[in-house]
């Protein structure tokens, strides 16, 4: 019998690569290998299939990989196949204009990220270069940093919770730690372990702790106990080979309770716990055939603090799933 | 453009090629779209699926090459192919003419295509160059294996032209049988 509570968010006709939550609001912004963009109200008492609230419809030309809310909620980013990267702005009744584009990568652009202020988006892409851009208001955009130390793909960008300080995760197997001094961006630190391609990375609430899953199967927790210092490096304090059958798409942290969350290409959703103390990393709960059949492709936790145990996930089925998992979290 | 091996072995093929297996699954793919193959099978209880069927399927893909198929070339043998069908997991090896061929990458997102589009999604298909025949053979993997790279390079137009010149012959020959 399943125990897992769940609402389901159909709409995309393709694979859903990613579903990010608003910063305050239980709404949720989803884009898909149909090139649309599109956002949801979560209605956790409400029937199943839940349609969205608003569709962007050929946000990009080819496959739309990444999304995010701008901290502020005002401002949606896509990031797509077609090398470009789209700022969206809610002109009211389910409609959204375009009011930006960064153009500048060479070819697919795998994540696009905002840093806590809402005042740095940063960009990835197949060129293996990283690029961080300022907000100067008004959807004008400047690009501040073009960082090509990667020597492969990099398939996803993450800020720090509260520095600015940028974690980028690569096919080449490593993690890269990216900071400013006097208006350079600088790699001030690379991150190996992993024997494969590092999918994706998040940070704890503190920011003292990383995650991050791979194509190798294992999740691997980072310290850094001096963030704030560019000197101080990460060290990996944990690993968990096999915490997936299959590779790992997905990591995320609750910044609300803690757990970890994880799905990959086995079809489940994994939720973990680590011990600081002990530096363990344990499974807590799982959700086998999460998206049925289907490989699930990204999780992410609700940053709202009284909704905090509501997790979505996206999957190769195309939809968007939103979990109940208050008996996990307590 | 050479060719990278310009004189390949050649291997003889067996006369019955395209068996029954072939055959059943193409008939339901002409049936189904690719999500609904899921819910036919949970309908009509979960078909089992070898390896022979498996080979079916990629047995007559075209070398980019020549104007000759994975099977005449050993490229892809019957020997080569597991399926677990329990946990529902295919592995492929092929094996490349010669060590440096530029086309390993190529075959490989052939037979990639090719499964994806025949057989149901419950497949997680493993496509590997058989260990010690290619000298990138650890990259080759690699891209074969990450999804990603897969879904940008299925909508890469020319990319997929060349894909379809090299499994068009296949459907051909197994629907004309």
């Amino acid at each position: 019998m399943d125990s897992n509570k769940c609402t389901t968010l159909s709409g995309h006709t393709d694979r859903v690569w990613q579903a990010q939550w608003h910063p305050t609001r239980l709404s949720l912004v989803s884009c898909s290998g149909d090139r649309s963009v599109r956002v949801w109200n979560v209605k956790m008492e409400s029937a199943n299939d839940q349609s969205p609230v608003a569709s962007i419809l050929d946000a990009h030309k080819r496959t739309v990989r990444a999304v995010a809310f701008s901290p502020a909620g005002d401002l949606i980013t896509s990031a797509g196949f077609d090398g470009a990267t789209a700022i969206w702005e809610h002109v009211g009744d389910g409609e959204y204009e375009c009011v930006a584009t960064l153009e500048g990568h060479e070819n697919e652009v795998k994540c696009v990220a905002w840093s806590s202020s809402g005042s740095l988006l940063a960009t990835c892409s197949r060129d293996k270069s990283v690029w961080v851009w300022e907000s100067l208001g008004d959807g004008d955009f400047e690009c501040i940093g073009v960082l090509h130390e990667h020597s492969q793909d990099v398939k996803q960008v993450v800020w720090h919770p509260s520095a600015e300080v940028l974690v980028s995760a690569s096919y080449d197997d490593t993690m890269k730690i990216w900071r400013e001094k006097d208006d350079d961006w600088y790699c001030s630190d690379t991150l190996t372990g992993h024997s494969s391609t590092v999918w994706s990375v998040d940070f704890d609430t503190s920011g003292v702790y990383l995650v991050s899953v791979s194509d190798d199967k294992s999740i691997k927790i980072w310290q850094n106990k001096n963030i704030n210092d560019g000197f101080s490096l990460f060290s990996c304090v944990a690993t968990l080979e096999n915490a997936h059958s299959r590779a790992i798409y997905s990591v995320s942290w609750s910044k609300t309770h803690g757990k970890i969350a994880t799905c990959g290409g086995d079809n489940a959703i994994k939720i973990f716990s680590f011990d600081p103390a002990s530096n363990v990393i344990t499974p807590v709960h799982e959700i086998p055939a999460a998206h049925g059949v289907f490989d699930v492709n990204c999780v992410r936790w609700c940053p709202l603090e009284q909704s905090g145990s509501l997790l979505a996930s996206s999957g190769d089925d195309s939809q968007v799933k939103v979990w109940e998992l208050q008996r996990v979290c307590a | 453009m050479g060719l990278d091996n310009v004189n390949p072995t050649v291997y003889s093929v067996p006369k019955d090629a395209y068996g029954q297996s072939a055959r059943s699954r193409l008939w339901r793919m002409s049936q189904n779209s690719d999500l609904s193959d899921t819910e036919t099978e949970t309908q009509a209880q979960t078909e089992a699926i070898d390896a022979g069927e498996v080979f079916d399927l990629i047995r007559n893909i075209n070398d980019p090459e020549h104007p000759l198929t994975l099977e005449q070339l050993h490229v892809a043998q019957l020997r080569h192919i597991t399926v677990d069908h329990e946990n529902s997991r295919i592995s492929v090896v092929f094996t490349p003419t010669i060590p440096h061929c530029s086309m390993a990458t190529l075959i490989g997102l052939c037979i990639r295509v090719q499964l994806l589009r025949c057989l149901p999604a419950r497949f997680k298909v493993d496509i590997n160059v058989e260990e010690g025949t290619h000298q990138s053979e650890k990259s080759v993997n690699k891209q074969l294996n990450d999804k990603e790279r897969v879904a940008a390079a299925m909508e890469n137009s020319h990319l997929v032209e060349v894909v379809n010149q090299c499994l068009a012959t296949t459907i051909d020959k197994i629907a004309a049988y």
